[in-house]
């Protein structure tokens, strides 16, 4: 009977474990939505307005919704960069082979080294352990849209992946913003789900093939963040001409008036000389 | 009235017009530098304390703060820095060669620039590692900007600390160039405005790359508020 008891003891647990683990096994936590936002180069802005909406009514926001929140934005980070088919006859592109410059340096007897030029390369490695090198953010994100996607082309689907996981914040603003008008489109879609769901209000100001800004309001309609893909420069000079141009049309105006009546006066006087 | 004697009345009737017309042009050209001057002083001088409502559709709130300059508190070099929101009064940058304690608000925007300096919201708060990058008029707050010289130094005031920097390097760059205005891994301030230009607008901005000398942190913050 005590064996019997143990054994029916043992199944319930298991069955409990069981019936829990989906909805435990996966909860994540409102950091780790962020830490992800982070990730796929969202701005901070936007983050901490998800901070500010979160921490208002953290009641609203149960795990279930967070684990929502992660699933969509990994959705709009496979619409910022997703793996491209695999051409094992790809050349990598120019711009991709950057090489750092030979260095000399002078040792402490006096005589001098010379480093060879070393291409510059960050190693990553696959779930098998073996290891592979991709050149650094920085190249990275020099590249042209297209050399992007060539470069990624020649890796194999698996290195690609492992590629895109490894993608630093940066890597991805630049991918952002690099990408045409109806991909950026795109991932703002997928933006919204979250921010509607959250109350705010996603608009897009302005979208190009090289820039995308966006304006977040919150539930009573106040602006509460502003981004874009591109930094800028701001106009920080008043436009003059207009008042130029008036000033100047009517001195003109004035001086030939005056011309005119200084003519009237002295002309008749000279005429009658 | 015969005709001869109207024709000889019109120059005189006319000619105050004209001299008007030359005196008002010339005023009206001399008067825009005092005039940016006199509205920025005005804008400090009756900065509206309360938050003010969403001036258009646009939804913006601009919130004037009280900043706080003078703190006799402990301070830590080591601190957290408070994120301001979109349009938030949030620091205050104080220079010997400026004239004012020049406002500094959280985001750029048109509005915002009238007000004071804007910082871009996609460069760091001040405090923390990375570009701070701060713009303004060069016909008001950052009007002596380009007077600064090496070695200046520069503080920022903020509810949170007190942050000082040394001016670095001069720079001059393009509208399409925003190699001082993108993110960076050291940490530094970048002050920047239009270049001086007779026409007004330009495509050249000139500026100065700082870097911190010193952080105080308010260890009482609350105190401080």
């Amino acid at each position: 009977m005590k064996h019997l008891f143990a054994k029916t003891l043992a199944a319930g647990t298991v069955v409990c474990a069981l019936m829990s683990a989906p909805i435990y096994a996966n909860a994540a936590t409102p950091e780790e939505a962020a830490e992800l936002a982070r990730q796929y180069g969202y701005s901070e802005d936007l983050i901490q307005q998800g901070w500010n909406e979160y921490y208002a009514n953290p009641e609203l926001y149960p795990p279930e919704v967070i684990d929502m929140y992660m699933e969509q934005l990994r959705e709009s980070g496979h619409k910022i960069v997703t793996e491209v088919p695999y051409d094992p006859n790809a050349t990598v592109p120019a711009a991709a082979t950057q090489t750092s410059p030979a260095a000399t340096t002078t040792t402490a007897a006096g005589s001098t080294q010379t480093t060879p030029a070393q291409p510059d390369v960050i190693t990553l490695t696959m779930p098998d352990g073996s290891t592979f090198t991709r050149i650094t953010a920085e190249a990275f994100i020099a590249l042209s849209y297209e050399d992007k996607q060539a470069y990624l082309a020649t890796f194999t689907p698996e290195q690609q992946k492992v590629i895109i996981e490894n993608l630093s914040p940066e890597e991805y603003r630049s991918l952002m913003k690099q990408l045409p008008a109806d991909k950026k489109m795109e991932v703002i879609d997928e933006m919204k789900k979250i921010t509607d769901d959250m109350n705010l209000t996603l608009t897009v100001d302005e979208v190009s093939d090289d820039n995308v800004k966006i304006s977040m309001k919150n539930s009573a309609g106040e602006l509460v963040a502003v981004s874009q893909a591109k930094d800028t420069v701001e106009n920080t000079g008043y436009d003059r001409r207009g008042i130029f141009a008036a000033a100047g049309a009517l001195l003109l105006t004035a001086f030939a008036g005056m011309y005119l009546v200084v003519r009237k006066c002295f002309g008749r006087e000279d005429s009658s000389i | 009235m015969s005709t001869k004697k109207k024709n000889e009345l019109i120059p005189h009737i006319a000619a105050p017009f004209f001299i008007a017309a030359i005196c008002a042009a010339v005023v009206a050209v001399a008067m825009i530098k005092p005039y940016d001057k006199l509205k920025m002083y005005a804008d400090i001088a009756f900065m509206d304390k309360l938050k003010t409502d969403p001036s258009d559709d646009s939804g913006l709130v601009i919130k004037d703060n009280d900043i706080v300059t003078e703190h006799s508190g402990e301070t830590s070099a080591t601190g957290e820095a408070v994120r301001p929101k979109f349009g938030e009064l949030y620091a205050l940058i104080k220079c010997d060669v400026f004239d004012v304690d020049v406002p500094v608000y959280w985001g750029s925007k048109a509005e915002l620039l009238e007000k004071g300096a804007c910082q871009s919201s996609g460069s760091v708060v001040i405090g923390t590692e990375g570009n701070a990058v701060i713009s303004a008029h060069v016909d008001t707050f950052f009007a002596n900007l380009s007077k600064l010289k090496k070695d200046d130094i520069i503080t920022v005031n903020t509810n949170y600390g007190e942050f000082t920097y040394k001016v670095t390097e001069l720079v001059t760059f393009g509208t399409n160039d925003r190699k001082y205005v993108v993110p960076s891994k050291e940490t530094k301030l970048t002050l920047y405005t239009c270049k001086k230009d007779v026409l007004g607008s330009t495509d050249q901005r000139v500026g100065v790359v700082c870097t911190p000398v010193k952080s105080a942190f308010y260890t009482d913050v609350k105190e401080a508020e």
